[in-house]
Order: C-alpha cells, then structure tokens, then sequence
C-alpha cells in the first residue's frame, strides 16, 4: 500500500481548486459578456474595456490606477531597501541584544490585525496634523511591505554560507566591496522576489488605504470598492480581471526568478 | 626578515566562544611555528580547533588571548583584506555568478591590479592548475575536481605568502584525492608558498606533509615529521589517532638512560623506548610489529580478517588481552593460524614505546 | 561538537560592526508609523469623543463604558451587562472559528495531496495555490459576491439543471459571510501545512505501518503530531485575519451581519463617526488578537524545548 496516499485527499484538493478558482474565472468570463445585463450571456466582447478606458469614469480609475502605481512602486522600493538592510543585519550582524525584539518588530505589521493597524494609522496622522492624501498612504504601505519584502530576502541570504563573502574578503574586498560584487548578486533573486510581493501586497490594500487616504484621492481598490457599492457593474468586472492579470504576472515572475534562483543554487553546491 | 623567521609563529592562542554555561574553549594554550616553505598540516578529529586556528590564521575569527605573527608582524590588528594570506575553502566558495577568470582575478582586482596585468596572471594560473579550457565557465558547469583546481588557482593568484587549504579534498572521490594531493605538492614545491593544510584524514597528512601537528580538544598534541609522529607517538591519543596500535598496560621494571625495561600482558618482558616513573605506564605496539609464530608467548586466535594487502588476527593471551596482529599477504601464506587455533606472539624489538597520558 | 561549533560560526558576522545602521530603518520605521501608532490609539480610546469625528483632550472611560455595560436608554437605570457589542465579537469568534475549522479540513488534504505529487507537478499545484494567495482580496470578495447573488451565476444554473425552481438567497446571510472567510483564507491554510508535509520524513509512516498501523491511524498518531507547526501556523493565519475582517461581512454580510471590522469600520469612516469608541473596539480586538499569539508563541517554545 501506498502511504502517501489517502483515499478522499484528491477529491478535496480538486473542491479547493474549483472553490478558489471559481469565482475567479466566472468574473473573468462575464468581462467579455456583449450585454449589459450581467447575469446573461449575450456573446463575447471587448466592450467594457473599451469602457474602462474610454468611458465616462475613465478618466476616475485611471487616476485611481496611477496612484496606485506610483505608491507600490515607492512602497516597495522603499521597503526593499530597508529589508534588505535589516536582513543583512539579522543574518550577518552576529548576536546582539535585541535581536529577538528586532525580528518580532519586523514582523509587528503580519500580527497587527489589517483593521487595527489602519485604525492606529488613522489616529496618528489625525493626531500629529499630518494631510492625508498619497503621502500618507504610501507611508503606510512601506510599514505592512517590510515585512513582506524582508521574509523572501532573509530566507535567500540564510541559504548563502558566509563562506562567499569570506573567501572575497580573504582576496582583499573591504566589506563593501564583498557586499556590492558577491553578496548583492547572490541575494538578487531573493530581493527581486521581495519586491514583488511589497509590490502585489501595496497595489491590494484596500483595508488602511480606505482609512488613511484623504477625501477624493483613490487608489484602486477603493475606486473598485466605492463602486461596488453602486452595484456590480460590468466594467468593474474587466478592471477586476485587468488587476488579475497583474497579480498573476507579478507572482509567476517571482515564482521564476526564485525558481531560477534556487535551481542555480543547488547546482553550484553540487 | 631573516632566513629562520619562522612564515607564521603562533603564540599562547587561546580561543574562547560564547559565555556562561554554553562556553566552549575551541583553543587552549596553543603554541608553535611554521616554517617558510613548508608544506605544514593541522591534523585531528573534527572539532579539535584545527579549523578554527586556521580561521584565525585568515582573520574571520578573533584570539581570545595570545599572538600570531606572519614574518614577525603581528597579524591582530589586520582585517582579513589586510592579510597578505589567501585560503582555499573547503567547498571552494566559487562565486557562482561570476566566469572561472573573473574568479581567479577577483583578488588581483581588489589590490588594484590593472586588467592585462590581472589577465596574464590569470592565464598563468588557469595553466598552472591545467584549466585553460575552463575560463569562460561558471563554476557550476565544472566537476567536484575541477572547482577545486580553480579554487586554488584563484587562492594562488595573489601570489600570498601562506596558503591556508580548509580540508580541500574531502568533497572528492578516493581516486581524484588521490591526484590532487600529489598535485598539491607538487605546486606547493613549483611556487615555494608555506602552505598550511587542515585535514582529519591522517593518511593525507602523512603523505603530503614536510611537518604535522597532531591536534585534539583544542590543544597541540604533537609537532613532527610523519615518521616521527607514527614511530614516536608522544602520547596515548596520538598513537591511537594515527594508524593503528595496540595500547599496554605495563609494569616498569628498570630504566636506563636509553630506554625502559617493562612487562606486559602475559608477562612477556620487553625493552620500550621512551622514559616512565617506575610503577604503571602505558606502551603503544603497532599491530605490524607483532607477528604470529609456533614458538613463543601463547595465545589463541579469536578472528581473522582479510584485507587485501594485509590480513589482521585478532588474538586472546592467557590473562585475557585482545591484541591486534597485522601480517602482510605477501608472507601470509605462511602464517597458518585460523580462528580457535592456538599460536605463539612475537614481538619485534624496539617496537614498543612508553607513552605519556 | 563539530555541529555547534559550525552553528556558530557558519552564519558568520561579516556585517557586525555595521548593524546598528543597518538596523535603524526598520527599527525607526516600524516604531514610528506603527508601534507609537497603536500606543496613541491606546490613549485616543480613553478621551472624550467629539461630533463629526475626532476627540476631546479629555480622560473618560465613556467608550469601554458604551462597550461593555448598559445603563438604559436614559443612562439612569442600574448598569448591566451590555450584550449588543459583545455579541458581535461574539458572532466574529464564531464565524472565525468556523471558517478555521472548515480551511483545516479542506487545506490539510490539499497540503498532503500536493507535498506527495512528483516533484515536477508539485511545484505546478503549490503555484495554483499560491496565484489566489495573492490575488486582490476585495477582488476575490466581490467574485464571490457576484457568483452568489440572488440572481448571479449559481441560481442561475441550479435553476436552468432544475435543481432549483427559484432562486434561494445566499447574500447577506451568516452563510455568505461565511463562505466569504472560508474562501478568502483558504490558501492562508494550505501554504503553511505544505511546509510542513514536505519536510515530513515519510519513513516515519512506514515505520508505523510496519508496526501494524492502519493508514488512518498512522496519520492521527504519527503525521499529525509531526506536521503540528504547520497545521497551527495556518489556523491561526486563517483565524486572526478572519477575526478582524471587514470585506467579507461587509460585501457579502449586509447591515444584519456585522462582524469586529464593521463595526470599527463606521466608528471612522461610517455613521457612527464615535473615535474614542471605535479606538476601544480595535483596542479589545488587538487583546484578543495578542492572546492568540502569546499562546502560539509558548506552544513553539514548548515544542522547541
């Protein structure tokens, strides 16, 4: 017998897949639907995305859509940076007091509750006077993506034996330059994928955007959200299938680059 | 710098890591020279501080206390980018984005060497170790065998005073170990590099080495020739670390200026070289220097292994001794003793040495 | 002795005497936009609120008071037990638990079943999973809202195979939200309890089958106490998220089935517009949240030792 197997184990991972999926690819479906009645389907059409971008509200999401851009952009390059920093010093900076502490700070924003943290968020810039708007919502994003960035950048580096660094200091590289010509290139998959998760996590907050956005500035969820609650209209499902596709693109080139990443990895230590 | 400077002098290290209850003493006391040109090698069992010393030789580590000097300067206070010292690691530590070139250069370009320099020298290197062909590789495109070349290669570039090799061969099959360390010293005599070669494989280490210290629980055991350290074990642990012995207690019965008159098991009395209290010591009697005869201090087989090129017995005395007897095949067919038969010991003289504890 | 001393030393501490700098971003960052943050929130909690949001510089426990006991309408009557605020976080331990429970018994199959595939196609399952991980969560929400509508696709269908002769209402039900949660965490489920079967050393269960072990046996008493962490991991990465959610009660809930994250919700930006109240509410779900957590922590450093 087989014990790896266990009868009734197929059947369930397939019931997650379809429940995962399935309303997934439904909304993606009904995207292309001619009619405007979204419960019917009257043949296939580019038609509500020609409404997305032509449309009366274009001119609302792309707005939405550019902000969100540039706040993951900022967010996630910033908080890459400061990962990438903090990973070196966790995993290269020997023992120190504290340490403990750091790694549980660094992990604050994943234990903070979503509401609670946009709640607390909120109260600060309220309290110290500071105008909500992109500002304060990027740097409220470059808070909960540090840790997304940092735990893809410390797992890579943790797989990197001190050894490489070593033997470039052993051949006369100052820490810098055993840093910038051997470790950088090394952890490069690990921070690539760091960047892309910070990325993926900032353009899908709705949750603390919704809390600390200033009135009339969105992003695109919570353009998504303010219309949704008009109604599901058929053009919300062709952005929502556009925002898809990004979120897909962005993690099957993570997945790649890690993938790549490892596999050379493992090759070298044969 | 004088002829008889020793190339790395080290001096009272002691090497201490963590604190509290999870002390360990990685180093105690440790004191010796190497010599210029010398093919030296740090052997013992892993975690007896071999490693660690040769860290502290590179500079990724820090003594607790005492002194190493290369050519009479003080290494303490240099970081190891200072050190005129390369290492070959025992994984190699190629860097695996970077071209076998770019690896053997990468030393000469963090001293500031101009590229055609570095170039030429690179080609010279990648000759040395036979990988011409290799340049443009990555190091995961090449075999266990040839990452090694290249680490070395890359290790020699810089053209450092002493080389520091961590256990180099001990990824490699028997056959390509077997290569590499008459390859290894024979580049150690072309460039005249005091190499220092950390190994637990004793039969490397009696190959290859002009001189071995025996090291153990983070203490010098023994420094010498291999000749000396496998006839004139010093102590206990040195002679059982190195081949093979059959460890005595004895009763001292005399001593002379020359050597020791003692009995041991099956109250045979034999001259030991060496120097005890009267009293009990210990001898040490390489199973090689036993042979199994009709005539002399009986005993009984217990069992026989064949070995190829050798066969040992293992044999009881009558006061219930095991001793270990190795017999070369070539005259083994003369030895006709089975398991269960009964047969008489024979001990060569001068075999036997007075060990301290 | 030759493990410990390679611990110590192979991670190595290259970058020691640079790591207070290269620790101060995070440290100042964190501490700055999330740590003092929650400590205000903490003291917001205690003032006195004003109309049209923000607060009065003024100590009161008005807003613990409106959480937790009821005086009547008039504030006259003697002080009870006030059930209304309770019961919502009530209704949210609830739902949490539920949801956690139904992405275990679903998740640990599919974790099994993808960690003993080949490991070609493993890697393919482990990426089918990981897409909806990833994918807008208000997105997913709103699928699922459209999927189930009155009129949406499902009735539709049940009605058109006959199944169905009208439509049954589904949104704005406990059931919604519900399916909501179960379906937004599933993949929180499945990815750590993966990790955990991968390591899993499998002669472990040929150990036990060889020692007359049923299957099923085998897995109760020999793969689940082994996959622990994992299976820990992920109730409470589903459980924590559903406690404090707010996209699946509110888009698939309706004004009937209120969750923690609504009602903290309207204190800021819905009607209520009460701070100091909205500040205590987050205060006690972050408690229960940190319970949660204390408990998983002394659980590790249980199974550690």
């Amino acid at each position: 017998m087989n014990l790896r197997q266990y009868p009734g184990f197929l059947p369930m991972a397939i019931f997650c897949l379809v429940l995962l999926y399935a309303p997934l690819i439904v909304i993606m479906v009904y995207s292309f639907n001619e009619t405007a009645s979204i419960t019917r389907w009257g043949g296939f059409s580019l038609v509500w995305y020609r409404e997305v971008f032509f449309g009366i509200e274009a001119g609302k999401f792309k707005q939405a859509a550019w902000n969100s851009l540039i706040i993951a952009v900022a967010a996630a390059t910033t908080a890459t940076v400061i990962a990438t920093a903090a990973a070196l010093a966790m995993l290269r900076g020997g023992a120190f007091r504290g340490k403990s502490a750091s790694f549980a700070l660094i992990n604050l924003p994943l234990m903070v509750p979503e509401i609670v943290t946009a709640v607390a968020t909120l109260i600060f810039f309220s309290a110290i006077g500071f105008e909500r708007g992109v500002l304060s919502i990027l740097l409220a994003h470059i808070v909960f993506c540090i840790p997304f960035a940092y735990l893809p950048i410390a797992a890579r580096l943790e797989g990197i034996e001190a050894m490489y660094e070593q033997a470039a200091m052993d051949l006369y590289a100052n820490r810098w330059q055993a840093f910038r010509l051997i470790l950088m290139p090394l952890m490069m998959p690990g921070i690539i994928a760091g960047f892309l998760l910070a990325f993926i996590i900032s353009l899908d907050d709705f949750i603390i955007t919704n809390f600390v956005k200033g009135a009339g500035v969105e992003t695109l969820p919570t353009a998504i959200f303010g219309a949704v609650k008009q109604g599901i209209k058929p053009d919300i499902m062709a952005i929502s299938t556009l925002l898809l596709g990004v979120s897909v693109l962005f993690v099957t080139v993570s997945y790649i680059v890690s993938t790549l990443g490892n596999h050379q990895r493992q090759r070298s230590s044969q | 710098m004088t002829k008889d400077t020793a190339a790395l002098d080290v001096v009272g290290v002691d090497k201490v890591f963590g604190s509290g209850p999870g002390i360990v003493q990685a180093l105690d006391n440790v004191s010796f020279e190497i010599r210029d040109n010398e093919f030296f090698t740090l052997l013992g069992p892993s975690g007896c501080g071999k490693t660690t010393l040769l860290r502290l030789m590179a500079g990724f580590e820090q003594v607790t206390s005492g002194n190493i000097f290369l050519y009479g300067e003080p290494l303490e206070a240099l970081p190891p980018n200072k050190r005129p010292i390369n290492t070959v690691f025992q994984n190699y530590a190629l860097f695996p984005h970077l071209t076998v070139a770019d690896n053997v250069a990468f030393g000469l370009r963090m001293l500031g060497q101009n590229r055609s320099d570095a170039e030429a020298r690179v080609a010279d290197m990648l000759r040395l170790v036979q990988l011409e062909a290799m340049a443009g590789r990555k190091p995961n495109q090449l075999s266990g065998g040839q990452q090694q070349r290249v680490a070395l290669a890359r290790a020699l570039a810089p053209a450092p005073k002493v080389l520091l090799l961590d256990e180099p061969l001990s990824a490699l099959d028997l056959k390509l170990r077997q290569q590499m360390r008459i390859e290894l010293k024979q580049i150690q005599r072309e460039t005249g590099i005091t190499f220092v070669f950390v190994t637990h494989d004793q039969e490397e280490a009696l190959t290859m080495s002009d001189r071995i210290a025996v090291m153990s629980a983070g203490r010098l055991q023994q420094i010498g020739r291999a000749e000396e350290i496998y006839e004139a074990p010093r102590n206990r642990f040195v002679a059982d670390f190195i081949g093979e012995t059959n460890l005595l207690e004895a009763d001292v019965i005399s001593n002379n200026g020359a050597g020791t008159r003692v009995r041991i098991a099956g109250g045979l009395e034999i001259e030991a070289s060496g120097q005890a209290e009267p009293g009990r010591a210990h001898v040490s009697i390489r199973p090689e220097r036993f042979s199994l005869v009709e005539q002399g201090l009986p005993c009984t087989v217990e069992q026989m292994v064949y070995l190829g090129t050798d066969t040992q017995h293992l044999v009881r005395l009558s006061d219930g001794t095991l001793i270990t007897v190795r017999t070369q095949n070539a005259h083994a067919a003369q030895v006709p003793f089975g398991p269960g038969d009964r047969a008489a010991l024979h001990v060569d003289p001068g075999a036997a040495r007075i060990l301290a504890d | 002795m030759a493990g410990m001393m390679s611990a110590r030393t192979d991670g190595g501490a290259t970058y020691a005497p640079q790591r207070f700098w290269l620790m101060l971003p995070s440290w100042a960052v964190i501490s700055f936009f999330l740590v003092i943050p929650v400590g205000l929130m903490l003291v917001y909690s205690f003032l006195t609120k004003e109309f049209r949001g923000g607060v009065e510089w003024t100590f009161t426990l008005a807003a613990y008071d409106q959480f937790f006991v009821d005086r009547g309408l008039f504030g006259d009557e003697p002080p009870v037990i006030e059930w209304t605020y309770l019961s919502i976080y009530w209704r949210s331990i609830w739902q949490a638990g539920l949801a956690t429970i139904l992405c275990l018994l679903v998740g640990f199959p599919t974790a099994w079943f993808i960690a003993t595939r080949p490991e070609r196609s493993r890697a393919f399952w482990l990426f089918l999973i990981t897409i909806p991980y990833w994918v807008n969560l208000l997105i997913r929400t709103v699928s699922m809202k459209f999927l189930i509508r009155d009129t949406g696709p499902v009735n539709e269908w049940l009605m058109a195979m006959g199944v169905l002769t009208e439509p049954i209402t589904m949104i704005n039900t406990d059931f919604a939200v519900q399916l909501g949660l179960f379906y937004s965490y599933l993949p929180f489920m499945v990815l750590p309890i993966y990790a955990s079967v991968e390591r899993y050393n499998f002669a472990l269960s040929e150990a036990a089958a060889d020692l007359y072990a049923s299957r099923w046996t085998t897995l109760w008493l020999v793969v689940v106490p082994a996959v622990r962490p994992g299976i820990i991991a992920g109730c409470i990465l589903v459980f924590v998220p559903s406690l404090g959610a707010f996209l699946a009660p509110d888009l698939l809930g309706g004004a009937k089935n209120w969750m923690i994250g609504s009602l903290i919700e309207d204190q800021f930006k819905g009607a209520a517009g009460n701070w100091p109240f909205g500040a205590a509410a987050a205060m006690v779900l972050l408690t229960m949240v940190l319970l949660v957590l204390i408990f998983y922590a002394r659980n590790q450093a249980r199974g550690a030792r």
